[in-house]
């Protein structure tokens, strides 16, 4: 039986990521093994690997990587539900438009790495500061992408609705949420990679736990190895959460006609 | 509601709505803070603020940070732009390339650029380089994959005749290719030159003895709060000017266009 041409798409690029996936982790074990770089700069891959076996059997990483993602976690959610309903009413009314549109407009290209110094002035250097630097980097490109998404809605489709009697909260939720759901996701996926650069961000800034942390941390103490194995650590935790994005949004989008 | 906006004098009233919740917003900082309602140390009014950001600016720091910071974004840009460009149309032209970049690409544009920070202090130092590398990391990504996307969508009816006329691969690749993928290119470099401020702001407040995000935590530490927020300012009007410049470039190389 032959394989289908997408099937052996599939195949090729599987194919393709493992190869450069040894290539890059080979390349690393030569120039260190032979010492081209030396090892207080870049350990051994096989050294990075062990010592990250380590920090998971002790318990360590799983306990920073749990105080990361609940913070990260807790911000988004909060984000996500402000961002999603202000959005949409923004977009149905113009009075929340007059009143907040022309603040987005403001704040929108504050760069978010801005708003941590500030952010630590006002609520400290504990959970509620990260989850609330998190919380406000994000809200904005959900928002903002919301807002779009619900504005551009076809007033064919509202018309129809309120003509079948919809009342306004079913037209909300049926019709211009799920509109308006290719624009959310993309500023979903917008939000979600910012919310990791932040709270990386802020957790070197103001320790107190969570991988942003273990990575400083470590490093301003030498142990390089544990700094080394802590960033792969985040890198993986980043593609696995885009990972996990694409597959929710085929689902979600199924019927839309691109997927972001 | 839609019936309103047809009137005339509507739109310019419109405006003028628009622009009081901003001026609301500027009130409402301005009384909590005078009112004493907050404290001036965690808000300082906003009037202060400004003029503190004049004194700052007047007597130079503050200019010479915004260079450094400016300095180190540009070159990593720079270098962005340099490499990124070529290796997304390369990938767009051949397949062998797309396949070696592509599980590359695929991995590190979701990973938080900014844990690599430790990375970049070991190799390159708490000078310049580390953050140039920085920059350049976190802005070639949104390159390479706008570029390659752009070109993706290239007619081939444009290459078959630049190739019957007998051009080479790279003047084909200089002359259709890269014109045709100019605007995808440049919606890229917008978000390039975003996450380029971002990143560069982040790598100086975590280690560096100078640039603007140097400025803020040093206010911070120092427990300078209007400093915090007049840097804040500074930054966000670069980050807007910068946005702005892209905007009206866009505009200008892309008015043959749509």
């Amino acid at each position: 039986m032959k394989a289908s041409a997408v099937q052996r798409h599939q195949r090729g690029a599987c194919i393709a990521g493992i190869a450069s996936l040894i290539l890059f982790i080979g390349s690393w074990q030569i120039v260190t093994a032979t010492e081209i770089v030396p090892d207080d700069v870049l350990p051994r891959f096989t050294d990075v690997a062990v010592t990250w076996w380590q920090l998971l059997i002790s318990g360590e990483l799983v306990r920073q990587t749990a105080s990361s993602l609940s913070r990260q976690a807790a911000g988004f959610a909060a984000a996500l539900v402000c961002g999603v309903s202000l959005g949409i009413v923004m977009a149905r009314h113009r009075m929340v438009d007059d009143l907040v549109g022309p603040l987005t407009t403001v704040i929108l290209p504050i760069p978010k790495a801005a708003l941590i110094p500030l952010v630590m002035l006002w609520f400290g250097i504990g959970d509620a500061a990260k989850t609330i630097i998190v919380f406000l980097g994000t809200i904005l490109p959900i928002l903002v992408s919301t807002y779009h998404g619900a504005a551009s809605v076809d007033h064919v489709y509202i018309w129809s609705a309120r003509s079948m009697g919809d009342d306004e909260r079913t037209l909300l939720w049926r019709v211009v949420f799920h509109a308006a759901l290719p624009e959310i996701m993309s500023g979903i996926r917008m939000g979600l990679i910012i919310s990791l650069i932040v709270l990386v961000g802020v957790e070197m800034l103001a320790g107190q736990g969570g991988l942003g942390w273990l990575v400083f941390f470590t490093l301003d103490s030498g142990a390089y190895r544990v700094t080394y194995a802590a960033m792969l650590t985040i890198a993986v935790i980043g593609f696995a959460y885009d990972r996990l994005f694409l597959m929710l949004s085929r689902r979600v989008l199924h019927w839309a006609e691109q997927n972001p | 509601m839609n019936v309103a906006a047809d009137r005339p004098g509507a739109a310019l009233w419109r405006r003028l709505r628009r622009c009081c919740s901003v001026l609301l917003m500027l009130a409402i900082w301005e009384g909590a803070a005078r009112s004493g309602l907050v404290s001036s140390f965690l808000l300082p009014a906003a009037s202060d603020v400004l003029a503190n950001l004049w004194r700052m600016v007047t007597e130079g720091q503050l200019l010479y940070h915004t260079f450094q910071s400016l300095m180190r974004a540009s070159a990593g840009l720079g270098l962005a732009l340099v490499l990124g460009i070529p290796l997304g149309l390369i990938r767009a032209r051949s397949r062998l390339a797309n396949s070696i970049l592509d599980p590359i690409l695929a991995f590190w544009f979701p990973v938080p650029k900014v844990g690599l920070i430790p990375i970049a202090l070991l190799f390159f130092g708490l000078g310049h380089g580390s953050k140039i590398a920085l920059v350049f990391v976190d802005a070639l990504l949104p390159l390479v994959i706008a570029t390659y996307q752009g070109a993706l969508r290239i007619d081939n009816r444009l290459v078959w005749s630049a190739r019957s006329m007998g051009d080479s691969e790279f003047k084909i690749l200089s002359r259709v290719v890269l014109p045709g993928t100019l605007p995808q290119i440049l919606t890229g470099f917008r978000l390039a030159v975003t996450v380029s401020l971002l990143v560069v702001f982040l790598a100086e407040m975590v280690a560096s003895s100078s640039g603007l995000g140097h400025v803020m935590i040093y206010a911070l530490r120092t427990l300078e709060t209007k400093d915090v927020f007049s840097t804040l300012i500074a930054m966000s009007l670069l980050a807007f000017i910068a946005d702005g410049l892209v905007l009206v470039l866009r505009r200008r190389l892309l008015v043959w266009s749509e």
